[in-house]
């Protein structure tokens, strides 16, 4: 993979990275500085892994999008690291600004993140588990507890 | 009223998309033919709905998507600058002078 192609592959997830460093940081710019330090992590940790890479040109749609789901875990480990540390750090009113979602950043910053990429990215737990470096009965356990602390509301609401 | 299925434990499991293909298959065997147990699966399709409601999906703006892209681009000249021919190209360079 050359330089080019790097700048595309990470391009094209940039909206997934943003996504998911928003479930850490509910901040405009936090979040996408959370983005650029993971991708830099990435890009400086895997420098060769990367060049080495398949070359994007010779690839179809398919296989282009399972190198992009690869890639996207890889920078996701590290989003992890640096993103868990910086959520805990977080005020309390940066968490408390965002409304519409008080209850879902009430929770602590490892659940948001399980859950998240749990039910919007689609994660099976065992590439949640390599994602965060998490044992597997722990993913478990945050998913479990996440839901049940949201569902709170639902049961209140007149749902199941 | 709580009625107690075989496979009731394994629907959250079946839901996190945790279980084996074959277990996979004979939950939904199981489901496609008791309607009782296939409504409490729905209803609890019905929760993970409602959750995925109340998970922010933040969206960016086109200006921020495109200020990214050019850090992204950034980054990646300066973090990949010293790239190396590699090995294999060295070698042949090496052969071919």
């Amino acid at each position: 993979m050359n330089k080019k192609e790097v700048v595309t592959l990470l391009s094209s997830m940039s909206d997934k990275l943003y996504q998911a460093a928003y479930y850490l940081l509910p901040d405009d710019l936090q979040a996408e500085q959370l983005v650029i330090d993971s991708i830099n992590a990435y890009l400086f940790k895997e420098k060769k892994f990367l060049l080495a890479g398949v070359d994007l040109s010779l690839t179809n749609q398919q296989s282009f999008q399972l190198t992009r789901k690869h890639h996207l875990r890889m920078v996701l480990r590290y989003m992890t690291d640096i993103g868990l540390k910086r959520a805990s750090q977080l005020p309390q009113s940066v968490l408390t600004s965002n409304a519409d979602y008080l209850k879902f950043y009430g929770l602590e910053p490892k659940v948001r993140f399980v859950l998240g990429l749990r039910l919007h990215f689609n994660f099976s737990v065992e590439e949640i588990e390599n994602i965060t470096k998490l044992p597997k009965y722990e993913v478990i356990e945050k998913l479990h507890n996440g839901r049940f602390l949201l569902l709170n509301d639902f049961h209140l609401e007149g749902g199941v | 009223m709580e009625i107690n299925h075989p496979y009731q434990k394994k629907m959250t499991a079946y839901l996190d998309g945790t279980l084996s293909s074959a277990e996979k298959n004979e939950f939904e065997a199981y489901a496609a033919m008791n309607s009782d147990f296939s409504e409490v699966l729905n209803k609890k399709k019905e929760e993970f709905e409602f959750l995925k409601s109340i998970i922010p999906e933040a969206e960016m703006s086109e200006e921020s998507m495109n200020s990214l892209k050019s850090e992204i681009k950034f980054s990646v000249d300066q973090l990949l600058s010293d790239e190396k021919p590699r090995m294999l190209e060295r070698v042949k360079s090496f052969f071919t002078r």
